[in-house]
């Protein structure tokens, strides 16, 4: 990156702007959530959505931080992470040369260089009151994420002290921090920190009810919401069967009304390619890596050309 | 008969040689007359016309100059307490809005809908 792209860099941060889509489907259930969120925030407290995944816990975290109307930093949290990650550092240097000629006879000149601070989103969002969404904060180290504790509790920001004059950054009063993350047992993920998660709300998040999955099917799609909810028949029941290795979640309703819909298929078990699309996404939720993995495949096909056959009728 | 008076007890200084200093000075015959107090009744009587007439113009550009001064004078008490007024403000301003006086940042924005 160019020196002067750096800087434009450092001088114009780019935050997001979120904004509902005209289809989004906010229940009961959702806005009671959201409602709750709101008030903790309000009060100053961080807080935490956490849940298996396809339970929508990052859009209800943009969901929320459009509500508070500020510009959003989003993060995603990274096994790479370092506090510099998170915070900024020193990137190139600022060159400053002044050459004074305004009296003809007399010639003033003056070269400097200096390391230049570079702000990463959360410094930014400490500064100027943004709303940060950490998403999958626990996928970074535990150790990474510590510049969190000063900031929750004591409101600020420490930065590394090489030389600089701002070592102590007062977190402005409108910053707001909004964490989401899988349950521990997931692969992939670090256990947070107890002194972090002490400092936050923690809303644990399930899978929506049939009525609300129905709802979003149907508005991400544009299935009807007959066709939506016999697919969300599908899905739920084979979540409930237990028989897979990955769960099936929202999304793979999400993925089979949408191919429905681009391929023009209704939700009937005698549309061979509707049923085709069903057990294309949903079959690859099975593990096909042990010996007896030909016999589970021809099992979970069997029950899931069951489901199909009992739910789209 | 021209009149012979003592001059020195009018004008002693005039009266002494001038300090060269530049061209001006030096002494020529047409300098030695006009910087002279002239000899004659009728020329002293004009000579002190034209002084008088000197003085009245230097006391109305002296009045002036007291105008002036009492205006700028005024102006500044003005502005002096404009200044007092915007300390004091800024003083009692809370220290977060402090802060944002110095950052009217701007930035760019990338749209999401979710």
């Amino acid at each position: 990156m160019s020196a002067v792209a750096r800087i434009a860099m450092e001088e114009e941060p780019t935050v997001l702007h979120v904004r509902r889509r005209a289809d989004f489907v906010e229940t009961q259930a959702v806005k009671d959530m959201t409602e709750g969120a709101l008030s903790y925030l309000a009060a100053g407290f961080p807080v935490h959505f956490r849940g298996p995944a396809g339970t929508g816990k990052t859009t209800l975290a943009l969901h929320v931080a459009n509500q508070l109307g500020q510009p959003v930093m989003f993060i995603v949290g990274d096994e790479e992470f370092a506090t510099s990650d998170l915070i900024g550092g020193q990137h190139g240097y600022r060159y400053r040369k002044v050459i004074d000629r305004f009296i003809h006879s007399v010639l003033k000149y003056e070269e400097d260089a200096v390391q230049r601070w570079v702000d990463q989103r959360l410094t930014t969002a400490c500064r100027e009151g943004f709303t940060l969404i950490y998403d999958e904060f626990t996928r970074s180290r535990a150790e990474a994420n510590n510049i969190f504790l000063a900031i929750l509790e004591e409101q600020l920001l420490v930065l590394p002290s090489m030389g600089r004059n701002d070592g102590y950054i007062k977190v402005h009063p409108d910053f707001r921090a909004i964490f989401t993350s899988n349950p521990r047992e997931y692969a992939g993920v670090h256990e947070a920190q107890d002194a972090l998660s002490d400092r936050l709300v923690t809303f644990d998040l399930d899978y929506y009810d049939r009525e609300t999955e129905t709802a979003i099917i149907a508005a991400r799609s544009g299935l009807s919401l007959e066709d939506a909810g016999r697919i969300v028949n599908v899905v739920r029941d084979f979540r409930a069967s237990g028989e897979y290795e990955q769960t099936p979640t929202l999304r793979a309703g999400i993925m089979i009304a949408k191919v429905a819909a681009f391929r023009g298929l209704r939700a009937r078990a005698d549309d061979a390619r509707f049923v085709q699309t069903c057990i294309d996404l949903l079959e690859s939720k099975g593990v096909f890596a042990s010996s007896r993995a030909e016999e589970r495949r021809a099992q979970q096909r069997k029950m899931l050309l069951d489901l199909v056959q009992h739910h789209c009728q | 008969m021209s009149e012979e008076i003592d001059m020195s007890a009018i004008d002693g200084q005039e009266s002494e040689k001038m300090k060269v200093k530049g061209m001006h000075d030096i002494a020529t015959g047409q300098n030695m007359i006009n910087r002279s107090i002239r000899a004659t009744r009728a020329q002293r009587l004009g000579q002190l016309a034209r002084v008088e007439h000197e003085k009245s113009r230097l006391e109305r550009e002296l009045d002036k100059w007291k105008a002036n001064k009492k205006q700028s004078e005024e102006r500044l008490r003005v502005v002096q307490r404009r200044i007092g007024l915007l300390k004091q403000s800024l003083h009692d301003d809370p220290p977060e809005k402090r802060e944002q006086g110095h950052r009217q940042r701007t930035w760019r924005e990338v749209r999401l809908e979710y």
